[in-house]
């Protein structure tokens, strides 16, 4: 570890949580990307080759086998918290299967399998900073850097973005504007998502888009017309449906210009 | 079609841009787009008339209006076919 932190191996070790044996240790999330404040959470990952059992572990859920993740948290003296995530390593090499490039085909049920803890190991994996044995997250760096992740990401957005903008398209018919309303701001979160995604920039919670978006500073829409957008500046509630036809006008314009991995169809 | 009609596209058109190239899908087929096409598609405004879109589409490929005009009109019939546009006052 880089010392950012204070010495979070001992840390880790004073509350029982090094395994006996493991590949690494590595911290990720807000703190580490330099986006955290004092109420944030620090976020650890552990990978090991054998199963944590462990009774005070909450189990979160992902899409892999097997699917379940094990977190233990704990307040450190400072009074952050701590969450502490234990993946195998073979639940690692299932996630990298998901955006091998054989799976672009087939891209969006891949995508659509992957859960929120499994977007937020890839998203954080980028930056991670090493607590011990860094040669592991280092190779797993390279090995995810040949990967198509950012288009993978982009087309699980646009997916979604499709779905959505079709209920959006249902709500108008139907004379439901106010949830056609609600429905395209859920839409141009996903083709934000997607040009941010895109840009290299994702992560599975909208908590910090507005971080996102200025990393990503995409020219296809900027930052001033996304916040217009988003804080429904142009809204006119005599006519609430020019609102959401600007939107999804919108995510349509941005839809047709992420250039996505050429294997890839609609 | 009539020049003066005036295209829009259908909010419900998926749009992908797989390596530059731009496909658009409706309810039944993908449509992949031809580049000239691609240039008319992305005017496509619910403002531009045909004859509009023609004028830019001859202007930028250094091709006859009448022709251009004609491309446009062909690509909407396709369009429409497809459902990835509604045509006013054609």
């Amino acid at each position: 570890m880089d010392g950012r932190f204070g010495d979070c191996l001992g840390e880790l070790e004073r509350h029982g949580l090094v395994p006996s044996s493991y590949e690494s240790i590595f911290a990720g999330g807000s703190l580490v990307r330099g986006w955290g404040n004092e109420r944030s959470d620090f976020d650890v990952y552990v990978i090991v080759t054998e199963p944590r059992e462990s009774e005070s572990a909450q189990i979160d859920s992902v899409a892999l086998h097997p699917d379940s993740l094990p977190v233990e948290s704990f307040y450190a003296d400072d009074g952050r918290r701590w969450d502490v995530e234990y993946w195998l390593e073979t639940q690692v090499d299932q996630l990298f299967a998901k955006i091998s490039p054989d799976t672009l085909t087939s891209i969006q049920p891949a995508a659509k399998r992957m859960m929120d803890a499994e977007v937020a190991f890839l998203e954080r994996l980028s930056y991670a900073a090493p607590i011990a044995k860094e040669e592991w997250l280092e190779e797993r760096k390279r090995e995810v850097a040949g990967l198509p992740l950012t288009s993978m990401m982009a087309l699980r957005a646009l997916h979604m973005l499709d779905i959505y903008t079709e209920d959006v398209v249902g709500q108008l018919k139907a004379d439901d504007v106010r949830s056609a309303v609600l429905t395209a701001k859920i839409a141009l979160r996903y083709a934000v998502d997607a040009l941010l995604a895109s840009h290299g920039e994702f992560g599975e919670s909208p908590k910090w888009f507005a971080r996102r978006y200025l990393a990503a500073d995409p020219t296809e829409l900027s930052f001033d017309d996304w916040w217009a957008l988003e804080t429904m500046r142009s809204y006119d509630p005599a006519a609430p449906e020019r609102w959401v036809e600007e939107v999804l006008t919108t995510c349509q314009r941005i839809a047709s210009e992420i250039s996505v991995a050429p294997e890839v169809t609609v | 079609m009539r020049p003066d009609a005036v295209p829009a596209r259908r909010l419900d058109a998926r749009v992908r841009n797989v390596g530059g190239t731009i496909l658009v899908a409706g309810p039944r087929e993908v449509l992949e787009l031809t580049e000239t096409a691609a240039f008319v598609w992305n005017r496509i405004d619910g403002q531009r008339t045909i004859e509009a879109l023609g004028r830019e589409l001859a202007n930028e490929y250094d091709v006859e209006l009448e022709t251009a005009t004609e491309d446009v009109a062909e690509l909407l019939d396709e369009l429409l076919a497809n459902d990835l546009v509604d045509v006013r006052g054609g």
